[in-house]
C-alpha cells in the first residue's frame, strides 16, 4: 500500500461533456485535462453552473442522457476506461474510485442500517465471508474514529447527525479499496463544525491510506484549508491551475483573482 | 431519451385531447349530425344491418344505432362531467379546508372521509340511489355523494404538501391572509394534479355510470345512454354482437381520450427551456443537473462491479 | 431604542417519536427562554448551527409561530397575542429574506406579483402604484424594469436574491431579519450582497437581525453578535469583541472551525508541509 504516494491514479485528457441535442445543446465540459496523484488533493473550484460536478460524473460513468461524454480520454490506473467495454467501467466504480456527495443523509439507505450496507459493499467487491465482511467494515470505521463497533452497524441514516453520516460514507466510498475518491461538495450541507471534521477526515484517508482526492468545492475556505493543487474551472473550461500556494499567492487569470477577492 | 419520453408525453396529450374533443362534440352536435330521430321506432327495420338509412343499423326496436350513440354522448359524457363538477365541487374546498386548517377542523373532516371511505363506492353508490329511486338525477347525486370523500382525502394530501413549502411562510410573512394564501399560493399550486386527477377520473366514472346503467339503475330505456344501450343489446349477443359493440366502442374510446389527456397533462412544457436554465448559467439552483447527480449517488457509492 | 424584544420566549414542539398510537409528549424545548433585544439601527448576529432553534426564534419574533411561553415586543408593546388585522400593521415595519429565495417565491409567480404582494396585503390598491413602487424598490436592489415580468426560474441566483430583499423592503420596513442570505449564494457574489444590504440599511435606516451559522463574517457585517447553542443563547458580545475574545467553548470551537483564508494558515492538518 504504501509507496505509491504520488502514483498517477486518474488522468483526464481533453474531456468533453455535452448535455441535449441540436440546438439545445450545451456543453457542459469544455476539453478539461486533470490529474489525481495518490495521496494528493486536487481541488476542482467552481460556481454553480461552471461544470464541475458534470466533471466529476463524467469520470465516474454517471451522465444519464440527454448526456454523454463527448470526446477525451479518462485513465483510470493507466487503463483508458473510454476505450473499455462498458461493463468494465462500471466494475471500476467502488472497486477503483468512489464518490461521495453534498448530502449524505439522502445517500445513504434510509431502510437499510448502515452495517449493511457497508457489508454488501465489501462483498460485491472481495471474496469474504459476512463474518469477515464485518470484521472490515469495523475496522474501516475504527480507522474513521467511528467506534461503536457493531452498535453503531445497527443504526439507521436517520438515527446518525449529517456529519457521521458523511464520515460513514467515507468509509463506505473507500471501505472495498478505492484508491481515488472524488468528493462533490463534501461539506457544503454541514455545519461548520461538522465541516471540520470532514476535512480532517479527509485529510487523514489521504495521508494514512494514500487515498487521492478529487474535491469539488466552490469554498476557497476548504480549498486553502486541504488542497494540494488547485483547478479553477469557469464556463466548462479549467482557467487555471497550479500548486495551492501559487494559486493563492500569484492568482494568474483574472477569474481567480475575482473569486479571491469576493470573499467576505 | 428525456427527449423522447417528453414528446411521448405531448402526442399522448394531443391524441387524448382530439378523442375527449371529438366525442364532446359528437353530443354538442349530435342533432346535426344523427341521420334519424334515436327514439324513432320502426319495427319493419329492427336488428337491420348497415344501410345508407342507418349507417350502423339498427337495434331491437328498429332505432337506429348511430343517432343513439350520438344522442347517447349527451346523456354518458356530460353525466360524468356534471358528476365530476359535483365531486369536485366538494371535495376541493373540503380537502383544502382539512389541509390547510389543520388542527381539530382536519381531524373532523378526515373522520368523516374515513367512515365514507370504509364502505365500497360502487355498493354504497347503489344503496343512494335505490334509495332516491332509479333515474339519472338520482344517480348523479348518489355518485357525488359518494365519490367526493376520497378526492377530499387525495387533495388534502396535496395541501399539507404545498404548505409546507417557504414560500407559503414568505407570504404569511409579508401579511398575507388565509383565503389569499388558500387561493393565490396553494389551491394555484395543486391546480395542476387536480386537473390531472379530473381527467383520469371522468373515464372512471364514465364506466361506472354506464355500468349501473347497465344494471337498470341509472338512465331509464328508452333514453339514449351507452349503458342502456348495452344493456338493451344483450339479448342479442349471440345473433348480433355489433349491438354491444359499439356502445363499448363508443365508451372505450371516451375513457381512453381522458386517459391519454390525463398522461399528457401530467408533465408539460418542452425540454429546452430546462436544459437552458440548468447550464445557460440563470437559474443554478434547482436545476435538473442535479438530478443525475442524485440518482447516481447510490450507484456510486454501491459500485457496479459483479 | 429597543425595536424588538424577545422576553424568555420558549418554544416546545410535540415530541412524535413514540410511534403512532403512542401520545405525544412534549420534546426537548427548540427555544429554551431566550431574551434578546435588537436596537434601533444595529445589525444583531444571531450564530448557532443547524437546530440551534435560531430559525424558530425568529419565526416567534415575526410572529409566525406562536411561543409556548414568554413575550414578544414590539417597540414597546407586547404583540404576543395580537390578531390578524392588528398584527397585519406591524408586519408591514418588520420582514423577512430567506435563506433559499428561489424556495421562497410561488414558481408561478412574475417578479411583479412577488414583490407586489406585501403591497396588496397592506392595502396598496391601485395597480399604477403598486407599479411604481416595484419598480422603485428593484432599481434599489439593483433591478430594472426588464424583471418584471420574470419567473423566477428565469433568474439567476444573485438576481433572485434581490427580488427576495426587494419583496421584504418594499414597504420600507424597519427591520429585516436575514435568515442565512449569503448561503445560497455563489461565493463571488456574497460579497455583492453583502455591500447591498450594508448599503440598504444606510439608506433606509434599516435595523438588522442577521441568522447565520457562518462566524467569518460576523466581525465585520455585526455591531453584536449572540452564540445560541440547543435553545439558549451561550455568549452576547460586539461583534468585533467576539471574534477576538470569545469566552464561551463552544463559541471558540465554532471560531476554530472557519476555514483559513490562506493555505499558510491552515488549522487542521497535522502536517502543513505536506507533500
Amino acid at each position: 500500500m504504501k509507496g505509491e504516494r504520488g502514483r498517477e491514479l486518474l488522468s483526464v485528457r481533453d474531456l468533453t461533456t455535452v448535455f441535449g441535442r441540436g440546438d439545445s445543446a450545451v456543453v457542459a465540459v469544455d476539453g478539461i485535462s486533470l490529474s489525481v496523484r495518490a495521496g494528493r488533493i486536487a481541488a476542482l473550484v467552481g460556481e454553480s453552473g461552471s461544470g464541475k460536478s458534470a466533471a466529476a460524473l463524467s469520470v465516474m460513468g454517471l451522465i444519464d442522457p440527454p448526456g454523454r461524454v463527448e470526446a477525451g480520454e479518462i485513465f483510470l490506473n493507466g487503463r483508458d476506461l473510454r476505450r473499455r467495454p462498458l461493463r468494465e467501467w462500471n466494475a471500476c466504480r467502488g472497486r477503483d474510485m468512489a464518490m461521495i456527495f453534498q448530502d449524505p443523509m439522502n445517500a445513504l439507505n434510509p431502510v437499510l442500517p448502515i452495517g449493511r450496507q457497508l457489508i454488501e459493499t465489501i462483498r460485491r467487491h472481495r471474496r469474504v465471508s459476512g463474518a469477515e465482511a464485518r470484521a472490515i467494515a469495523i475496522a474501516q470505521l475504527e480507522r474513521a474514529e467511528l467506534h461503536g463497533g457493531d452498535r453503531l452497524l445497527r443504526k439507521y441514516a436517520f438515527e446518525l447527525s449529517g456529519g457521521m453520516c458523511q464520515r460513514i460514507m467515507i468509509a463506505l466510498a473507500l471501505v472495498s479499496g478505492a484508491k481515488l475518491l472524488i468528493a462533490d461538495e463534501p461539506t457544503t450541507a454541514l455545519d461548520v463544525g461538522v465541516q471540520a471534521q470532514i476535512l480532517r477526515e479527509l485529510d487523514r484517508v489521504r495521508r494514512e491510506e494514500d487515498v487521492g482526492i478529487l474535491l469539488i468545492t466552490h469554498d476557497l475556505g476548504v480549498v486553502a484549508e486541504l488542497a494540494d493543487e488547485v483547478y479553477v474551472m469557469r464556463s466548462g473550461r479549467i482557467v487555471e491551475h497550479g500548486e495551492v500556494f501559487d494559486v493563492f499567492d500569484r492568482p494568474r487569470h483574472e477569474y481567480t483573482r475575482e473569486l479571491l477577492d469576493s470573499r467576505l | 431519451m428525456k427527449n423522447q419520453v417528453k414528446t411521448g408525453k405531448q402526442v399522448s396529450a394531443w391524441i387524448g385531447a382530439v378523442l375527449v374533443l371529438g366525442v364532446l362534440a359528437a353530443g354538442v352536435f349530435a342533432p346535426l349530425l344523427a341521420p334519424s330521430d334515436p327514439l324513432d321506432v320502426h319495427m319493419a327495420h329492427r336488428l337491420a344491418g348497415p344501410s345508407a338509412e342507418y349507417p350502423l343499423g339498427t337495434d331491437h326496436l328498429g332505432r337506429c344505432v348511430l343517432s343513439r350513440l350520438l344522442y347517447g354522448t349527451r346523456l354518458s359524457l356530460f353525466d360524468a362531467l356534471a358528476v365530476l363538477a359535483a365531486v369536485f365541487a366538494v371535495s376541493v374546498p373540503v380537502g383544502l379546508l382539512a389541509g390547510y386548517a389543520g388542527g381539530r377542523t382536519d381531524r373532523i373532516i378526515m373522520t368523516v372521509i374515513d367512515v365514507l371511505l370504509a364502505f365500497p363506492g360502487l355498493i354504497l353508490a347503489l344503496a343512494v340511489a335505490a334509495m332516491l329511486g332509479p333515474g339519472a338525477l338520482h344517480l348523479l347525486l348518489a355518485f357525488a355523494a359518494v365519490w367526493w370523500a376520497g378526492y377530499a382525502r387525495l387533495i388534502r394530501g396535496m395541501v399539507l404538501q404545498l404548505k409546507e413549502n417557504d414560500y407559503v411562510l414568505a407570504a404569511r410573512a409579508s401579511g398575507s391572509s388565509h383565503l389569499r394564501i388558500a387561493f393565490d399560493h396553494i389551491l394555484r399550486g395543486a391546480a395542476r394534479p387536480i386537473l390531472v386527477l379530473a381527467s383520469m377520473e371522468t373515464g372512471t366514472i364514465l364506466l361506472s355510470l354506464a355500468g349501473l346503467s347497465f344494471l337498470g339503475l341509472g338512465a331509464q330505456p328508452p333514453v339514449p345512454e351507452w349503458g342502456v344501450m348495452l344493456s338493451d343489446s344483450r339479448p342479442y349477443i349471440q345473433t348480433e354482437p355489433n349491438l354491444m359493440l359499439f356502445p363499448g366502442l363508443a365508451i372505450a374510446v371516451s375513457v381512453l381520450g381522458f386517459n391519454l389527456l390525463a398522461e399528457g397533462l401530467r408533465e408539460p412544457g418542452g425540454p429546452s427551456r430546462s436544459w437552458r436554465n440548468s447550464f445557460g448559467g440563470a437559474a443554478p439552483k434547482r436545476s435538473r443537473a442535479a438530478k443525475p447527480a442524485a440518482s447516481a449517488r447510490i450507484e456510486a457509492q454501491r459500485g457496479h462491479g459483479e | 431604542m429597543k425595536l424588538l424584544e424577545a422576553v424568555d420566549l420558549t418554544k416546545v414542539y410535540a415530541d412524535r417519536a413514540s410511534g403512532p398510537f403512542g401520545r405525544s409528549r412534549p420534546g426537548p424545548p427548540a427555544v429554551d427562554g431566550v431574551s434578546l433585544e435588537l436596537r434601533r439601527g444595529e445589525t444583531l448576529g444571531l450564530i448557532g448551527e443547524s437546530g440551534c432553534g435560531k430559525s424558530t426564534l425568529a419565526r416567534m419574533l415575526l410572529r409566525l409561530e406562536p411561543p409556548t411561553s414568554g413575550r414578544v415586543l414590539y417597540r414597546g408593546s407586547d404583540i404576543t397575542d395580537w390578531k390578524f388585522g392588528r398584527m397585519r400593521r406591524v408586519r408591514s415595519r418588520m420582514q423577512l429574506v430567506f435563506q433559499s429565495s428561489a424556495a421562497s417565491f410561488n414558481p408561478s409567480f412574475t417578479v411583479e406579483r412577488i414583490v407586489a404582494e406585501p403591497l396588496r396585503n397592506a392595502g396598496v390598491k391601485s395597480a399604477a402604484e403598486r407599479r411604481l413602487r416595484i419598480l422603485e424598490t428593484l432599481e434599489s436592489v439593483g433591478l430594472g424594469a426588464a424583471y418584471l415580468d420574470r419567473l423566477p426560474a428565469e433568474l439567476s441566483g444573485g438576481q433572485q436574491q434581490r427580488v427576495g430583499i426587494a419583496r421584504a423592503i418594499v414597504l420600507r420596513p424597519e427591520i429585516l431579519i436575514l435568515d442565512e442570505p449569503f448561503s445560497s449564494l455563489d461565493f463571488s457574489l456574497r460579497r455583492q450582497a453583502m455591500e447591498l444590504l450594508a448599503g440598504l440599511k444606510e439608506q433606509l435606516g434599516l435595523s438588522y437581525l442577521f441568522i447565520t451559522h457562518d462566524l467569518s463574517i460576523v466581525g465585520r457585517f455585526c455591531d453584536r453578535a449572540a452564540v445560541m447553542r440547543r435553545g439558549r443563547i451561550v455568549e452576547q458580545r460586539p461583534g468585533a469583541e467576539l471574534m477576538n475574545e470569545a469566552s464561551h467553548p463552544y463559541t471558540r470551537m465554532l471560531l476554530d472551525s472557519i476555514p483559513a483564508r490562506h493555505p499558510a494558515d491552515r488549522t487542521y492538518r497535522l502536517d502543513r508541509t505536506y507533500k
